[in-house]
C-alpha cells in the first residue's frame, strides 16, 4: 500500500505541516468533496483512538509504578526512596547489584523451595477501588446500591458482604463485567475458587478489566495450589507485551521454576 | 548517562516528553512519598485515594508536556506537579460530593489542569483502534505503538525500527495508518463496526 499526492497532502494536515495558505485550500477542498472528508474524519479518529488506547497503556504504566512503590514502602511510612534528587550513577550501580543478587537467586533457586502459598502472599494486592472514587462508573442506575454497599464492603476488606452485594449487582445489571473482577476478588479472599474462576472470566470480557483479571486468575490458580494453571495464564501476560503485569508475571514465573 | 543529560529545565521537560520511561519511573518515586504526605496533612485524604489522585497528576503532567501545553519551566517541576495535584484534589473532592474543600484549592493554575486528556478519555474509537491493531501485523503495529503509545518522535522510531530517515519514518507511519484504516473499512463491510 503507498501513498499519492492527496496522501501526501492528508499526511501534511494531520501533521500540522500545511502553511496556512495550503490549509485554507486543502480546508475548501474538504468542504467540497465529501469522500475526503470522510476519509479526514476517518483518519483523525483513528488518531484519537490510538491516543486513547495509548493513553490506557501509559495508565497501565503508572498504576504498575504505583503498586511498585506500595510494595517497597515500609508500614512505618518511611519513604521508599528519598525525596532527594536523582543520582543515576548510584542508581544504575543498585541497578546493576540488584540484577546479580537476582541471576544469584534464580540460580540458588532453580530447585524452589518457596511454596506457592507463600509467592500468593508475596504478589497478592487487593486491586483498588477505581470505581467510585473515580465517580465515573456510579450513575444512579438499577442495582447502585447493591454496587455501592459492595465496594464499600470491599474497601473495608468485610469480603463477605462484598461477594453478597456484588453479585446482587450483577443480577440486576449482568452487562457490567467488570464489576465481576471486585466479586472474584472478594470470593478468592473467602476461598471460593470455583466461584471466583468463573467471575474472573466474566470479567475478561471487559476489555477494561481484562488484563487485572488475568493476573488475579493467575494468583488464584497459585492461592488454590494449582501451578500449572498460574503458570499457563502467567505466560498468556508474558505474551501481551503491555500487559500491566508483564514484569511481575515474568518474576512470578521464574519463582515457580 | 542519563543524569549527566540533566542540565536545566528545559532538559528535564526534554526528557519527559522524549518518553523515556525510566526517567518517568524515578520522577513518580520521587515525589510520590512526600505528595502523600502533604495530601495527607494538609487535605485530610486517605492513602488509597491518594495513590490514584497522584496517578492521575502524574499521568495529566506528562500528557502536558507531551502536548506542549507546558513549554517552560518557570517553577520546579515538583512546583508544577503538586499544582496540578491540587486541580486533582480539588476534583476528588467534588466527585466525591465532600463539601468543604480548603480554600486554596479555589486557586487554579492555567496550565496544570487535565482537560488534555478529556478528549483521549472520551474517544469512541479505542476499543474499535485496539482490535485492528492486533489485525494490522508487523512493522505497523509496532511503528504505530511507539508513536502513540510510547510517544516516540518520528527520529526515534526511525532507528529503532531501522528506516533510514524520520522523513521515511513518517512516512512509514502513515502507510501504516491507511491499512488501519482499510482494515477499518473491511470490518464496516463486514457490520463489525458502526459507520460514524
Amino acid at each position: 500500500m503507498g501513498t499519492n499526492d492527496k496522501d501526501l497532502e492528508i499526511q501534511k494536515y494531520l501533521q500540522g505541516d500545511l502553511s496556512q495558505e495550503e490549509l485554507a485550500q486543502f480546508e475548501e477542498k474538504i468542504a467540497k468533496d465529501p469522500d475526503l472528508a470522510g476519509e479526514v474524519r476517518d483518519y483523525k479518529n483513528l488518531e484519537n483512538g490510538l491516543e486513547s488506547a495509548g493513553l490506557d497503556a501509559f495508565k497501565a504504566e503508572v498504576l504498575e509504578w504505583e503498586q511498585d512503590y506500595l510494595r517497597e514502602t515500609p508500614d512505618t511510612g518511611q519513604p521508599a526512596l528519598p525525596g532527594k534528587i536523582i543520582d543515576f550513577k548510584k542508581y544504575i550501580r543498585i541497578a546493576a547489584a540488584v540484577a546479580l543478587l537476582l541471576a544469584a537467586g534464580i540460580y540458588f533457586y532453580s530447585s524452589r523451595t518457596v511454596s506457592s502459598e507463600t509467592l500468593y502472599t508475596q504478589y497478592y494486592q487487593q486491586y483498588p477501588d477505581m470505581l467510585t472514587k473515580r465517580g465515573d462508573s456510579v450513575t444512579g442506575g438499577p442495582g447502585e446500591e447493591f454496587l455501592l454497599a459492595g465496594i464499600d464492603a470491599y474497601n473495608n476488606k468485610n469480603f463477605e458482604a462484598a461477594a453478597a452485594n456484588l453479585q446482587r449487582y450483577l443480577d440486576a445489571v449482568p452487562e457490567q463485567k467488570g464489576i465481576a473482577l471486585y466479586l472474584a476478588i472478594s470470593q478468592m479472599e473467602l476461598d471460593q475458587f470455583k466461584l471466583a474462576e468463573t467471575n474472573f472470566r466474566l470479567a475478561r470480557e471487559d476489555p477494561a478489566f481484562r488484563q487485572q483479571a488475568l493476573w488475579y486468575e493467575a494468583l488464584l490458580n497459585l492461592k488454590a495450589g494449582k501451578e500449572g494453571k498460574s503458570k499457563a495464564i502467567l505466560e498468556t501476560i508474558l505474551n501481551d507485551e503491555h500487559h500491566y503485569r508483564k514484569k511481575q508475571a515474568e518474576k512470578l514465573l521464574n519463582a515457580l521454576g | 548517562m542519563v543524569g549527566e543529560r540533566i542540565k536545566d529545565s528545559d532538559d528535564v521537560l526534554r526528557i519527559i516528553k522524549s518518553g523515556d520511561r525510566k526517567f518517568l519511573q524515578q520522577l513518580y518515586q520521587q515525589y510520590r512519598q512526600e505528595f502523600g504526605q502533604w495530601a495527607a496533612k494538609r487535605y485530610n485524604i486517605d492513602e488509597d485515594a491518594i495513590g490514584e489522585i497522584y496517578q492521575r497528576t502524574f499521568i495529566a503532567l506528562y500528557y502536558n508536556i507531551k502536548n506542549e501545553k507546558l513549554t517552560i519551566l518557570n517553577s520546579s517541576i515538583k512546583t508544577y506537579l503538586f499544582a496540578i495535584g491540587k486541580n486533582q484534589i480539588y476534583d476528588h473532592f467534588k466527585s466525591s460530593k465532600r463539601l468543604a474543600e480548603p480554600d486554596d484549592l479555589m486557586i487554579n493554575v492555567d496550565e496544570a489542569d487535565n482537560s488534555i486528556l478529556d478528549q483521549y478519555e472520551q474517544s469512541d474509537m479505542k476499543e474499535t483502534v485496539k482490535q485492528l491493531l492486533e489485525k494490522i501485523g508487523e512493522p505497523c503495529k509496532t511503528t504505530l505503538e511507539l508513536f502513540y503509545f510510547k510517544h516516540y518522535s518520528m527520529d526515534a522510531i526511525a532507528v529503532e525500527m531501522g528506516y533510514k530517515s524520520e522523513q521515511i519514518a513518517a512516512k512509514r507511519k502513515f502507510i501504516c495508518l491507511k491499512q488501519l484504516r482499510a482494515l477499518l473499512e473491511e470490518g464496516r463491510l463486514d457490520g463489525l463496526y458502526s459507520l460514524s
